[in-house]
C-alpha cells in the first residue's frame, strides 16, 4: 500500500467525518457497516428463499428443481464457513446456511435468529 | 520417526501459515456503477456485498489485502477497519489461503454425479405426437429427426413405461413432472389422459411417497372439450408460446397453411384462465420481434398469462440444420429489450424468465456448475418410439441417444458422464477462468453441442450462440444483482441512503 493509500485510511468526506463507526444487524438479518469512508450493505438477509419459476425448455415452476435445482449444489454443513472451528462440524448447519464469521463458533451465544451479525462481539460498543 | 516428526511439524507450520494468510477469492465478480457504488460477489458462494458509498476506499482496501496478505498485517495497517475485513470474509470476498488450498474456491465434481444418481426431481418429456399443426418460422423440430409428416403417435406402452421408470429413478419424496410435449401434444390428448390415470394409479400403489405434476406445453390452437375438467381435477399447468401482439405473433407462428393463429390461441388462453387454470407464456425472440419485447411482456399480462419467458431463438434444429441468419436477433438488442422488460416491472422477478432462474442461483451456499439439468438425466425426452434424449433440443441426434425406455439400453450413463465432463464450468476452456461461472453455470449448452462444430454454421451463427451464452447471461445476472442491491439499500434506509441514524434506529444491536 503506497502513502497515498495509507492516507486514505478511515478518511471520508467532510460532512461524514464525525459519523460514528457502526456495524450491526438490522431486523431483517441484514448486515451493515457504515463509516465515514464507506457504507457496506449485505444484499442477502437471513435465509433467502430461492425463487422458483419457469425454465427455458417449456416447463413451469415445479420443473425448476429438475432443470436447475440439481445444478445448484448446496454445500455440506460447514464447507462454506470461513471460520468454523473443530466444534463446527456436525451440528452447525444453521451457521453455515446463514452467515458464519470467524468469531462465530458453535459456542457463540450472541448468534442472531435470522442471520449472524458481521461480528457479534465487535458491535457491542 | 524423527524424520517423520520433522516433516509433520513443517506441515503444521505451513497449515498455520495458510490459516492466517488472506487472499481474494478467485471467483470475484466486481461491478461498478456511478461514482461511488461497488458490488462484490464470490460466485461460488454468492453473498453479494453492496458498497453504496466509498468504492475507491474499499477497492484500495482489497488491494491492501492482496499486498499485505495476513489478517495481522492488514489490521495493523488499517486499525479502524477490522469490521470491514470481517465483513469481506463473511461475504467470502476475502478467504484464507487454507480455504483455497482445501479447494473451497473450486467445486468438487463428485457432488454432481451424486446429484445425478440421487434424483429429487425430474421432468419427463413425452412426445405424444411428433406432428404439429403450426408452421413456425423457426421450428426446431427437424423434418428428418421428428418425421413431422409421418403423423407419428406415441403408443401407451411407451408412455406408461416412461412414467414407471422415471418414478423408479426418483429418491424418496421425489417429485416427477410429466410434461406432455410434441409436436403438438393436444393432437394426442387421449393418450395424455391415459398417462395421467396410469400415473395416479402408480402413485397410489407403488410410489406413495412421491408426487407427480402434469404439465402441457402446447400451442393452444385446439382445446379438447374435456381438457378444462381434467386440468382442474389433476392440477395441470400450461405453457404456450405467444410471440407478440397479433400481427407479430402471426408472422412468427402461423398455421402450416399460412393462416393466422393468434386470435384462436388468445381465446383459448382466456377460456383456461377463466376456469382458474394457470397458463404461463413464452416468447421466442427472433429478428422479427426483437424490437417489441416490452410490448410482448405487456401483451402476455393482458391476455392472462401467469408468467412471461423470453428465449432467444436457438439457431439450429434437431436435424442440425442451421436456421436462416435473417432470423437471428441481435444480442445487443435482446439485452436492451430484456433490460427494458425487467426494469418496467410488468412482471415480478419470480414470474419472469430468465431472471427467476438466475435469482435462484444467487443464494448463500449455492453454486451452479452446469447450465441445465440435461447432463444429470433430469430432463429426459421420450419420442414416440421410446427413444430417449437428454433435452428437447437434442431429439433425434444419434450422438445424444440415451437408449430406449422399453429396454435396458436406457439410461446410458456413459453419455451423461461425457456431457457432465464436457459441460462442467471448471472444464470448459471458455469458462474455467471466468469469475461468473458458478452463478452462470455456462448458460444453455445447446449451441456448444450442436452449433460450434457444425460445418453448416456461419461465423455469424457461432458468434450469436457465444454471445447469447455469455454476454446475455452476464447482463441478466448483472441486472439482477444491482436490483437486489437496490432493494437491500431501500429496505435498510427507507428513503435517505445516508441516513445512518434512521438505519440504526431500525436495527437490533447485538
Amino acid at each position: 500500500m503506497d502513502e497515498k493509500g495509507k492516507k486514505g485510511k478511515g478518511a471520508g468526506n467532510d460532512a461524514q467525518e464525525s459519523m460514528p463507526r457502526r456495524a450491526f444487524l438490522n431486523k431483517s438479518g441484514r448486515t451493515l457497516l457504515f463509516t465515514a469512508s464507506y457504507a457496506a450493505i449485505s444484499v442477502l438477509a437471513g435465509r433467502q428463499a430461492a425463487h422458483a419459476g419457469m425454465c427455458d425448455a417449456g416447463c413451469t415452476s415445479s420443473c425448476v428443481e429438475s432443470c436447475t435445482g440439481s445444478t445448484t449444489v448446496r454445500p455440506d454443513p460447514c464447507s462454506s464457513c470461513t471460520g468454523c472451528t473443530s466444534d463446527c462440524t456436525s451440528g452447525c448447519t444453521k451457521y453455515c446456511t446463514d452467515s458464519c464469521t470467524s468469531s462465530c463458533t458453535s459456542g457463540c451465544t450472541k448468534w442472531c435468529t435470522s442471520g449472524c451479525c458481521i461480528s457479534c462481539t465487535q458491535s457491542t460498543r | 520417526m524423527k524424520r517423520g516428526g520433522v516433516i509433520s511439524s513443517a506441515k503444521v507450520s505451513r497449515k498455520k501459515d495458510r490459516a492466517s494468510e488472506l487472499t481474494l477469492t478467485g471467483n470475484l465478480i466486481i461491478l461498478e456503477k456511478g461514482k461511488e457504488e461497488l458490488l462484490l460477489v464470490n460466485s461460488i458462494d454468492p453473498k453479494p456485498l453492496y458498497i453504496k458509498r466509498g468504492r475507491a476506499y474499499v477497492k484500495g482496501f482489497l488491494d491492501a489485502v492482496t499486498e499485505l496478505g495476513s489478517a495481522e498485517r492488514i489490521k495493523k495497517a488499517y486499525p479502524e477497519d477490522a469490521e470491514l475485513l470481517d465483513m469481506l470474509m463473511d461475504h467470502r470476498i476475502v478467504i484464507t489461503a487454507a480455504d483455497r488450498h482445501k479447494g473451497a474456491d473450486k467445486t468438487d465434481m463428485s457432488t454432481d454425479r451424486k446429484a445425478r444418481d440421487e434424483k429429487r426431481a425430474m421432468s419427463l418429456y413425452l412426445l405424444l405426437t411428433q406432428s404439429c399443426n403450426l408452421g413456425c418460422i423457426y421450428c426446431l423440430n427437424g423434418a428428418e429427426t421428428y418425421k413431422k409428416d409421418g403423423n407419428l403417435m406415441m403408443k401407451e406402452e411407451v408412455a406408461f413405461r416412461s412414467i414407471d421408470r422415471s418414478l423408479d429413478s426418483l429418491g424418496p419424496d421425489g417429485k416427477l413432472e410429466v410434461v406432455f410435449f410434441g409436436g403438438e401434444p393436444l393432437l394426442n390428448w387421449p393418450l395424455a389422459k391415459k398417462a395421467i390415470l396410469y400415473g395416479e394409479d402408480a402413485l397410489k400403489e407403488r410410489h406413495r411417497d412421491k408426487a407427480i405434476h402434469y404439465h402441457i406445453t402446447s400451442n393452444l390452437t385446439t382445446l379438447p372439450k374435456d381438457l378444462i375438467a381434467w386440468a382442474r381435477k389433476y392440477g395441470i399447468t400450461f405453457l404456450c408460446d405467444v410471440d407478440g401482439p397479433e400481427a407479430v405473433h402471426d408472422a412468427c407462428r402461423p398455421y402450416k397453411n399460412g393462416g393466422a393463429s393468434h386470435a384462436r390461441i388468445v381465446k383459448n388462453i382466456e377460456r383456461l384462465t377463466r376456469a382458474g387454470l394457470k397458463v404461463a407464456l413464452r416468447s421466442t425472440i427472433t429478428a422479427g420481434n426483437q424490437d417489441c419485447m416490452l410490448e410482448i411482456a405487456q401483451h402476455h399480462k393482458e391476455i392472462g398469462g401467469t408468467g412471461s419467458a423470453f428465449v432467444p431463438v436457438n439457431p439450429v434444429n434437431s436435424d442440425e440444420d442451421i436456421l436462416s441468419e435473417q432470423l437471428l436477433p441481435s444480442t445487443a438488442k435482446v439485452i436492451k429489450g430484456l433490460a427494458k422488460v425487467y426494469k418496467s416491472k410488468v412482471w415480478e422477478t419470480k414470474d419472469l424468465f430468465p431472471f427467476n432462474v438466475y435469482a435462484s442461483h444467487v443464494h448463500t451456499g449455492a453454486r451452479t456448475v452446469m447450465g441445465c439439468g440435461a447432463p444429470y438425466g433430469n430432463t429426459p425426452v421420450v419420442d414416440v418410439n421410446g427413444d430417449v434424449y437428454p433435452c428437447i433440443y437434442l431429439v433425434g441426434i444419434q450422438r445424444f441417444y440415451m437408449g430406449n425406455i422399453l429396454n435396458e439400453s436406457y439410461p446410458d450413463n456413459g453419455l451423461l458422464d461425457r456431457m457432465m465432463d464436457a459441460l462442467h464450468v471448471d472444464n470448459m476452456p471458455e469458462c474455467k477462468e471466468c469469475a461468473w461461472r458458478y452463478i452462470c453455470g455456462g448458460g444453455c449448452p445447446v449451441g456448444k453441442l450442436t452449433v460450434f462444430d457444425n460445418p453448416a454454421a456461419s461465423r455469424k451463427a457461432v458468434n450469436y450462440c457465444t454471445s447469447i451464452r455469455c454476454d446475455y447471461t452476464k447482463k441478466v445476472i448483472e441486472l439482477l444483482l444491482w436490483d437486489m442491491a437496490k432493494d437491500a439499500a431501500a429496505s435498510v434506509e427507507k428513503g435517505d441512503p445516508d441516513n445512518v441514524s434512521a438505519a440504526i434506529d431500525n436495527t437490533i444491536h447485538c
